[in-house]
Order: C-alpha cells, then structure tokens, then sequence
C-alpha cells in the first residue's frame, strides 16, 4: 500500500502541478493581450 | 484586463474535475487484485495516462497535417498543444510504471523494450517541444513543427507492440477485446479512470489551445508597436546600376 500511496501522490501531483503551472500561463497571457488591447 | 479575454471555468472543466474525482474514488475502493496486491490500483492511472499519450501524439500527427493541407495557424496550435499534453502524460505514465515496477519486479527502471521506446518517444516530443520554443515566426514553426509532428507519429507502432513483437518483462497489453482476464469491477474501474482522463485531456487541450491564441495575439500586438526590426530596415542594393546613387 506504501507504493500505492506515493504513486498516487506522484502521478496526481505532476498532474496537478501542469495544471496549476497552465493556469498561471494562461493567466498571465491574458493580461498580457488586456494591457496591450 | 478586460472581461473579453479572461476566461471563466467552463463546463467541460467543471465535469473533468468530477470525473477524475469519481475515477479516483473508485479506483481507490475497486476490489484488491489477488496476484498483485495494491499495486494493481497504480494501473489504474498508468493505463490511461498511456493511451492518453497515444492520443495526444496521434492529434499532433493528424493536426500537422492538417495545418500543411490548410494553412491555418489553429490547427498548429492543436498540434503543439497535444504535442505538450502528451509529454505530461507520458510522464506521469513512466512515474506510474515505474512505481507499480517496484512494487511487482522489484526495481524502478529495467533496459526492457517497452520501457526503453517509451522513454525514447518522451524524448523525441521533448525535442519537438524545443523545436518549436526555439523558432520565434509563428508560420515557420508551424511548417517545421509540423513536419517533425508527423514523423514522430511512427514510433507510437514499435512502441505499443513491442511487447508481443520482442520478449519483454513488461506484461502484454492490457486491454485485449477478445481476451479479457479481469474480474467486473477492476475493469469498470479502468474503463472509468480512462474515461475521466480522456475528459481531463479535452478540458486541458481546450485551455492549452487558448493560451497558443492569446500568445499568437501578444507576438502580433508587440510586432506592429515595435515596427520593423534593424535588420528590415537595410535595403539591399540594386543589381544592374553599377551601385551608383543618383
């Protein structure tokens, strides 16, 4: 079960972190094309 | 920032969180699998994340050409896009294999034929990834990107049969229509965790194709402030006049 657990924290942490990493990306392009419209 | 071009979570967000929820809950709850233990649930992640790479990298292959037929810069946004989503799946597959590995071979990493293509094929989109970081014109990337998106594609072949073409210590393919060993409940589970993460990548590849839009925007927006670059500005001189100004 030792596994499993750091599996899990793993591979949905890496998930998480490219989630949260886009969002940033996303967010700062957005107001990157704001400032500039 | 105006309200035009920030972006409220949409639908297909909201579901993708839920179902990778549900999938997580289930996978956690399915039934223990009697000759691997616990280490059977890490297939329930390592399974989809890898089909989900195939996908990816298959919507880069069909994408690049589309853009080469086309012309249309949308579909070099795809390309890229799922070309950056399969990488991270294809992680997250090889952090899960390796996890499961250890807990069933007994080490993390061996030089088998799967997981050495599999590795080699994270590196090539990596690359394809570099490409494109490294060629600021947008249509030039597009073309030459496009091209490598379409070669990379050929891969995906010796990697998924590798392990019925060579003897490998990886297992045989899991998902075999004619010949499926599982009980009920353990595949309900994976065809559920495949499922939701096939949501999370439409979710993510969605969010992924605005952000190469807004950047698109941002690199003409910039282009007509700064005006023509010192380069553009030197003229070449005429051939034929002997170099003489009037």
């Amino acid at each position: 079960m030792r596994y499993v657990v750091v599996g899990y924290i793993l591979t949905y942490g890496t998930l998480i972190a490219y989630v949260i990493s886009l969002m940033a990306r996303l967010r700062s392009a957005e107001e990157k094309v704001g400032d500039q419209g | 920032m105006s309200d035009a071009t920030r972006r409220r979570p949409s639908v297909l967000d909201i579901v993708a969180i839920v179902a990778v929820i549900g999938a997580l809950a289930f996978s956690l709850s399915s039934p223990r699998v009697e000759s691997q233990g616990d280490a059977a649930r890490m297939l329930f992640i390592h399974v989809p994340t890898i089909w989900l790479a195939y996908l990816a990298f298959a919507v880069t292959f069909l994408a690049s050409i589309a853009y080469l037929v086309k012309g249309k810069l949308r579909w070099d946004h795809i390309a890229g896009s799922s070309a950056e989503l399969g990488v991270v799946f294809t992680t997250v597959a090889i952090i899960g294999g390796m996890i499961w590995g250890k807990a069933t071979w007994n080490v993390y990493w061996t030089w088998d034929a799967r997981l050495t293509l599999t590795a080699i094929m994270l590196f090539v989109y990596i690359g394809y990834l570099a490409l494109r970081r490294a060629i600021p014109d947008p249509e030039t990337r597009a073309r030459r990107s496009a091209v490598l998106g379409i070669l990379g594609l050929v891969q995906l072949i010796p990697v998924h049969f590798s392990v019925t073409w060579w003897r490998t210590l990886h297992q045989t393919n899991t998902f075999r229509p004619r010949d499926i060993q599982m009980d009920g409940p353990i595949l309900a589970a994976l065809l559920a965790s495949v499922a939701a993460f096939t949501i999370v990548y439409a979710a993510l590849l969605r969010s992924r194709v605005r952000l190469a839009e807004l950047e698109l925007r941002a690199h003409i927006a910039a282009a007509a402030v700064e005006g023509p670059v010192a380069g553009d500005a030197v003229t070449a001189p005429a051939i034929g006049d002997g170099g003489a100004k009037p």
